[in-house]
């Protein structure tokens, strides 16, 4: 028998079956712990922020549309509540010859790239894991979440240009990372 | 020097040599530069090596975060979810609360609005002015004091029947009070507001402190005493 989808579960929960959201629980609780993982960058933060991402989430059931995924929506959820502590926290000193600094591409090109696909997935974890909080944020924001340039600048209250460059300099700092654990 | 190894003419580089710097090379790769400059970006890089491999280099990165592997969720979160779920309102309670703040800020709009039509039609422009002026303030008077009279009912009627479902709910903290010792604090300050100038407003419509216009007050129109 097929699972329902999401839709379905949240119908159901919004009628008082607890049981339904416990199932929308288990089939995100996953996606929802490794967004905050990724934004947070500490185990426990994820934990405590994935669950009042659920919390939040169960509050705020009777504006999810049900024509909808469910995942995307929580998923987004999820990163908006952990960017919302990012912004916070003390923004992590970063040395101004560094922003200021536009290296040439070809200084940041790495002839063994390709390789990065054959990396375990934890290892890439590792590397953004790694990585300081501003930086996390815009991979995650970018790369997972799929955020556009304006919506990230809007997330973390980044003017345009300081997205490109913290986009530039934190795949660059990754690739680094990455290409440093294979050789 | 250019970014394909010859020397730079004076002046610079013409448009398409030009070498894009770092963030915008990846902002061309996001699809996020404007449409003259990603024209720019894409000429160049037909032409330049170093440039395309950044390129490559992006791609190869992008794809290597897609395949990412999650980490497990840890033991506690579901059985903690729960648990907290169990002292949550339930979200059609939520979602009686919010219908019922939305009457009660509706109701703080409407309540503003005999009180306006009060003081126009007791302000000395009402001895000069026409019947139908009069008459037209009168009935925008009295709807609205019923309006508000109608809505504040029924906001309360929701808050008190959310107010008591939420007392049923285990764990919730319902008091032995009933559903009446929630009303204190599930009404909001604009929502007290708007009773009090619904209040003061049909107090002085019953009692005639203040001359009112005549169809409000029982008299046929132009002929007050």
């Amino acid at each position: 028998m097929s699972e329902p989808p999401g839709g379905e579960l949240v119908r159901r929960t919004r009628l008082g079956d607890s049981e339904a959201y416990g199932e929308l629980v288990r089939r995100y609780q996953t996606a929802v712990y490794n967004v905050c993982l990724r934004l947070l960058g500490d185990p426990d933060d994820a934990a405590d922020f994935a669950q009042a991402t659920f919390l939040h989430a169960y509050e705020k059931l009777h504006t999810f549309d049900t024509s909808r995924p469910f995942g995307p929506w929580i998923r987004r959820l999820a990163a908006n509540t952990c960017v919302n502590d990012l912004r916070r926290r003390r923004p992590e000193s970063v040395a101004e010859s560094e922003v200021r600094r536009t290296p040439s591409p070809a200084a940041w090109s790495n002839p063994e790239a390709s390789l990065y696909r054959t990396l375990a997935g934890d290892e890439v974890r590792e590397a953004i894991l790694a990585l300081p909080d501003h930086y996390r944020a815009v991979i995650e924001l970018r790369h997972f979440q799929e955020f556009t340039y304006a919506e990230i600048g809007e997330a973390l209250s980044l003017p345009m240009s300081d997205v490109k460059s913290h986009l530039y300099r934190a795949r660059r700092a990754l690739a680094t990372t990455l290409a440093a654990g294979r050789s | 020097v250019n970014c394909q190894g010859k020397p730079s003419p004076p002046g610079g580089e013409p448009p398409g040599l030009a070498h894009p710097d770092g963030p915008t090379l990846g902002a061309y790769f996001d699809g996020a530069l404007g449409t003259s400059a990603a024209r720019r970006v894409s000429s160049h890089v037909a032409g330049c090596a170093p440039c395309a491999a950044h390129l490559a280099d992006l791609e190869a990165l992008a794809l290597a975060l897609a395949d990412t592997e999650e980490a497990p969720a840890p033991a506690r979160l579901f059985p903690g979810v729960m648990a907290a779920l169990a002292s949550a309102p339930r979200p059609e309670q939520v979602a009686r609360l919010a219908l019922a703040q939305l009457l009660g800020a509706g109701a703080v709009a409407v309540a503003t609005l005999p009180t306006i039509a009060h003081v126009i039609a007791a302000t000395p422009w009402r001895q000069t002015a026409g019947p139908a002026a009069r008459d037209l303030v009168a009935r925008i008077s009295g709807w609205a004091a019923g309006g508000v009279s109608a809505l504040h009912a029924l906001a309360l009627g929701l808050r008190t029947a959310a107010a008591a479902a939420q007392a049923t709910v285990p764990g919730a903290g319902g008091s032995a009070g009933g559903p009446w010792s929630h009303l204190a604090v599930s009404l909001d300050p604009m929502s007290w507001i708007g009773l009090l100038l619904a209040a003061t407003v049909l107090w002085i419509v019953v009692h005639g402190a203040v001359p009112f216009p005549p169809a409000l007050s029982g008299a046929p129109n132009g002929d007050r005493r």
